[in-house]
């Protein structure tokens, strides 16, 4: 007579009908890795828009700058050439006739 | 996020505008001179005696009053010499440090003095040519002027 034990099971494996976690795992590392990837290129093109923008406004700002350097250049200009004028008076021979000689 | 945008903006707009007026400042110093203050008019007023002197007329400031808009500064200056100086006196008035409008000027000879007959006489040195002196009064308006 045999005597029928019951038999240790060996070997493990899941059934083929069940889901595989290490497939979705990597399914997962792979869109945070892609997720990552697209946040630096958005990061450095929003970068550039905002270095162009800010680089514009300020041209814009030199450009309606409230202190007008060249009018005040003009006016000290005009200002110079009256004092050579001057010089020129004071030192001049020329005489005027009086009218009434 | 807009708030800390115009906080941004408003700040660089401050440096921008501090950094022009540094950039300028000397400027500014020497164009100041060229204007006469309100509260302060003895330095244009010196100027006027010292351009007197120099174009060798005698020059009295006779009245100094601020034009009803306050846009300037009305003086009347009366002045006597010798037409030719009279003449500098005006040319310099005209190219002087401040900006001057001369919006009036009365001139007349004054009366000449006797001569002695005597420069006809044989003998006797002929008395020395004297150049008429005439009287002028200018009206001037100091269009450079802060109120």
């Amino acid at each position: 007579m045999q005597i029928n034990f019951f038999k240790i099971k060996k070997s493990f494996k899941k059934r083929s009908t069940s889901p595989d976690p290490n497939f979705y795992w990597k399914i997962i590392m792979f869109s945070v890795f892609v997720l990552i990837a697209a946040s630096f290129a958005f990061g450095y093109h929003m970068f550039n828009l905002t270095k162009e923008e800010s680089q514009s406004y300020l041209e814009n700002t030199k450009r309606k700058s409230p202190v007008e350097k060249e009018r005040i250049q003009k006016a000290l200009d005009a200002f110079s050439v009256k004092e050579k004028r001057s010089l020129e008076i004071l030192n001049s021979t020329n005489s005027i006739i009086d009218p009434s000689l | 996020m807009v708030d800390i945008d115009n906080e941004i903006l408003r700040r660089e707009e401050v440096a921008l505008l501090n950094k022009s007026i540094t950039s300028i400042k000397q400027d500014r110093d020497l164009l100041a001179t060229h204007f006469a203050q309100g509260s302060d008019i003895v330095p244009f007023l010196n100027t006027i005696e010292s351009i007197a002197r120099k174009s060798g007329v005698k020059a009295e400031i006779s009245s100094v009053d601020v034009l009803k808009d306050k846009s300037g500064l009305l003086v009347k200056v009366s002045s006597s010499g010798t037409f030719n100086n009279i003449y500098k006196f005006l040319l310099l008035l005209e190219n002087s440090p401040y900006e001057l409008d001369v919006s009036g000027l009365n001139l007349q000879k004054e009366p000449s003095a006797v001569v002695s007959d005597e420069s006809g006489i044989e003998g006797v040195e002929p008395a020395p040519v004297v150049e008429p002196k005439w009287q002028a009064l200018f009206t001037l308006k100091l269009l450079s002027f802060v109120p």
